[in-house]
């Protein structure tokens, strides 16, 4: 059997039963200083709902202008569409939007017109977000699992642009299937696979080939300025052109090696100082512009040999590589 | 209860904001009811209100699903169900000040 619980009242119900009746407050308060009275307040206030109000006769008028001014104000606020252009789908959903340190979903309505898709916000109004349908590169659904263990399903566009956008829309399926159906009728059809980046959506701007593995990996952030070598947490991507470290502390790209570039792909043990004696330690040699330089990363015991042997693999497959095995 | 370090500070304070956010909005809701039933709506601004209500159900969920509040949002609210439960338990029967008082005596 389970656990039930009774309640007599909740804050709901009390929230209720206050403006259903209403309540009237009467207030006299004098704020004075060493006895002397200096400001005085005479407050009266009734606060109830609306239906309650004017029930009672107050706020009638006050009701009915406002909502008329409101039909008015919709009018005026609609979203603008051009000449001719027809909504196909109408929906509730959001935009992820990132810009600097403002990161965030973006609620409104989602517009399917047979020319642009647009994310209209009524209350302020304001386009969220609008790409027109000939801009379309590429579509797909992906589940993203929140770190709560919930799953939901995202809409992933690609933009000629190269700009990779993520949108929920409360139905997926549906404003998929009427996307492709309008890319179809367009005579396009989308590029289905490309990799929408999950971890950190802004890196989905800087890689654009395909993606071979990727995961947790530290790097060490070479000296700079007064700070020694630093070890940094962040994610390594390994794609068909490059090997790609993003710093999760600066959100940024931190390391970027053309996989021509690479010339010795090492696993070492190493004292790394602190606690974290003889360590394994991925070591890459490569080439920049001031000779050669040594890349460091450390990661899972069992993770960084496999590292080590599909970055190998892809070296090798790389053609024009100088490559030392 | 909310108890409160580093790694639970943001769980907490939102948890916190969303449930009174949650509050204001069913206490909104109850009351678009009211208004719907009275009859003095249109039915363009009856849906209006219904399709506004809704979206803001969604997005508050949304918000809860996302930075994983939503038993923190739970518990802020049990929490004060409880106190208000309990506030108009005792306005509603003095008697059972006494009576607390007997059986804490009792117990002592």
């Amino acid at each position: 059997m389970e656990a039930t619980r009774v309640r007599q009242a909740t804050i709901d119900d009390l929230l209720e039963r206050v403006l259903d009746k209403g309540i009237i407050l009467n207030l006299d308060l004098i704020i004075g200083v060493a006895g002397i009275p200096l400001i005085g307040i005479n407050l009266r206030a009734a606060i109830a709902s609306v239906e309650t109000m004017i029930e009672y006769g107050f706020m009638q008028s006050w009701d009915e202008k406002l909502r008329q001014d409101a039909a008015g104000e919709l009018r005026r606020k609609k979203l603008a569409l051009a000449p001719g252009e027809a909504i196909l789908l109408d929906m509730f959903g959001s935009h992820w939007y990132s810009d600097g340190i403002y990161r965030a979903w973006r609620p409104g309505r989602l517009y399917l017109t047979d020319r642009r898709l647009i994310l209209y916000r009524q209350e302020p109004a304001e386009v969220l977000f609008q790409t027109p349908l000939a801009e379309i590169q590429g579509l797909m659904v992906k589940e993203e699992t929140y770190f709560t263990g919930i799953q939901r399903d995202l809409l992933y566009l690609s933009l000629a642009a190269g700009e990779v956008v993520s949108l929920y829309a409360e139905d997926i399926g549906g404003l998929k299937s009427a996307l492709e159906e309008k890319m179809a009728a367009m005579g396009r059809v989308p590029a289905g696979d490309f990799i929408p980046f999950v971890r950190d959506r802004e890196i989905g701007d800087v890689i654009k080939e395909r993606t071979v593995a990727d995961g947790k990996m530290w790097y060490q952030v070479p000296s700079a300025g007064i700070y020694g070598p630093t070890w940094r947490s962040g994610w390594l991507y390994l794609t068909v052109e490059r090997l790609l470290w993003w710093s999760d502390f600066d959100r940024r790209l931190g390391l970027e090696i053309p996989l021509g570039k690479i010339q010795g792909i090492s696993l070492e043990t190493r004292d790394l100082g602190g606690f974290l004696h003889n360590r394994e330690v991925l070591t890459i040699v490569y080439r920049n512009h001031q000779g050669q330089e040594e890349a460091l990363f450390s990661g899972e015991k069992e993770i960084t040999p496999q590292w080590r042997r599909q970055i190998k693999e892809q070296v090798l497959d790389y053609e024009g590589g100088d490559f030392h095995a | 209860m909310l108890d409160i370090d580093e790694g639970n500070l943001k769980q907490g304070m939102l948890g916190l904001v969303i449930a009174l956010v949650e509050i204001i909005k069913d206490a909104l809701k109850t009351q678009a009811f009211k208004r719907m039933e009275s009859g003095r709506l249109s039915e363009e601004e009856m849906n209006r209100l219904g399709e506004a209500l809704m979206e803001l159900d969604i997005a508050i969920n949304q918000i809860k699903e996302e930075h994983g509040v939503a038993e923190a949002v739970q518990s802020v609210r049990d929490g004060l169900d409880d106190i208000v439960d309990e506030v108009i338990d005792k306005m509603v029967n003095p008697e059972r000040w006494r009576e607390e008082l007997e059986t804490r005596n009792i117990k002592d």
